[in-house]
């Protein structure tokens, strides 16, 4: 018996070519060691996860190290892109002193470079510094993390909701929270009964 | 002008006999003076509707009104949110009567695609609807469409709550 020849598979060519693409390589690899001397205690771990360069750190210190991002000249991260979180509740190893993970990315304009800062708080008090003072964009995005995640910015100059109504008594995007909320929907009073 | 009366004893005497709520309505339907609540894609279209292609002008209903104190045709176009029920509560209420209310499209009418905690399934769960508009977004012909079933409730050749009854039998 011979074997038939078979034709090699022809793979799409987009995976290599974003790996070799030079504005990617550019705007992503951070070298570990600049980052390491730059930070120093401040960080648990510095990782390049998905070509991106990631940052891990704990509440006592994510706001220092910002501090540091945007003041070093060399660093020079002078743009916030943004504050979220994520709900690890769902996760397999799910612990609830990770629940949340409080993610702040900054980008260096001058020099291209982005940085992913990510910080664990716990269920029971989440709790993470304020960046308002370092970089002030931060406030409004830290009170729809507030909003969407409960998660409590400590020195926020104004810490209320921003998305939902005052009068809201959930945290929405919490993975315990439904996703047709608990009847607050349907919670009006028509136009007629009201006189 | 479909609201004259003709007596066989008065013809061609010059005049003609009508009922007084028949002469108001047909000036009520041919000056329509919408209040448009548009909050996403359907207030688009609402606005096709108002531009010359489709000209709802011809209508007598190109007078849109920003206040609720001089509209009489609420059209609820669009996505109504937690936040945003009070407010079209509020706007309902200050509009003088007599007035009308159009829902259009599916997020107006029944929440459309979005099944979520912040989304109103329905306004008139909330203030009384007198014309659905289906579509995602409707086009402009039905919202035109709309506008004339109104205009038959306001002169009488409809009931109102004729268009929103439910026209098939719940099993």
């Amino acid at each position: 018996m011979s074997e038939a020849v078979k034709p090699e598979p022809k793979l799409p060519p987009t995976h290599d070519a974003h790996a070799k693409s030079p504005r990617v390589l550019e705007e992503n690899q951070l070298d570990h060691d600049l980052l390491r001397r730059k930070f120093g205690a401040l960080v648990t771990d510095i990782r390049t996860e998905y070509k991106q360069t990631v940052i891990y750190t704990t509440p006592a210190n994510v706001v220092k190290a910002l501090a540091i991002a945007q003041g070093d000249p060399e660093l020079n991260f002078n743009m916030l892109t943004d504050i979220t979180a994520v709900d690890n509740m769902r996760r397999a190893d799910f612990d609830p002193e990770k629940r949340f993970t409080v993610i702040h990315t900054v980008y260096s304009v001058p020099n291209k470079k982005r940085i992913r800062f990510e910080t664990v708080v716990g269920e029971s008090d989440p709790r993470v510094p304020s960046a308002a003072a370092v970089y002030k964009g931060a406030a409004w995005v830290e009170r729809e993390v507030f909003d969407m995640f409960g998660v409590i910015f400590d020195g926020h100059p104004d810490l209320r909701r921003v998305l939902m109504p005052d009068y809201y008594e959930h945290f929405p995007l919490r993975k315990d929270y439904p996703l047709t909320g608990r009847g607050e929907r349907d919670n009006f009073v028509r136009a007629e009964e009201l006189g | 002008m479909g609201i004259e009366q003709m007596i066989p004893s008065l013809a061609g005497e010059g005049f003609f006999t009508t009922q007084i709520n028949k002469v108001i309505g047909w000036a009520r339907k041919n000056s329509l003076w919408p209040y448009p609540f548009g909050t996403a894609c359907c207030a688009i279209e609402m606005m096709a509707t108002l531009n010359s292609r489709y000209d709802l002008s011809r209508f007598g209903t190109e007078v849109i009104r920003f206040s609720p104190r001089q509209s009489d045709l609420l059209i609820v176009s669009g996505r109504v949110v937690l936040k945003m029920m009070p407010v079209l509560t509020e706007i309902y209420q200050q509009m003088g009567e007599p007035k009308w209310v159009i829902s259009m499209g599916a997020c107006a009418s029944t929440g459309g695609v979005f099944n979520t905690y912040p989304q109103i399934q329905g306004v008139d769960q909330f203030i009384p609807v007198d014309v659905y508009v289906p579509g995602c977004p409707p086009r402009p012909e039905s919202l035109i469409d709309a506008v004339l079933k109104i205009q038959q409730i306001i002169d009488g050749q409809a009931e109102r709550g004729e268009f929103t009854r439910p026209t098939v039998e719940a099993n």
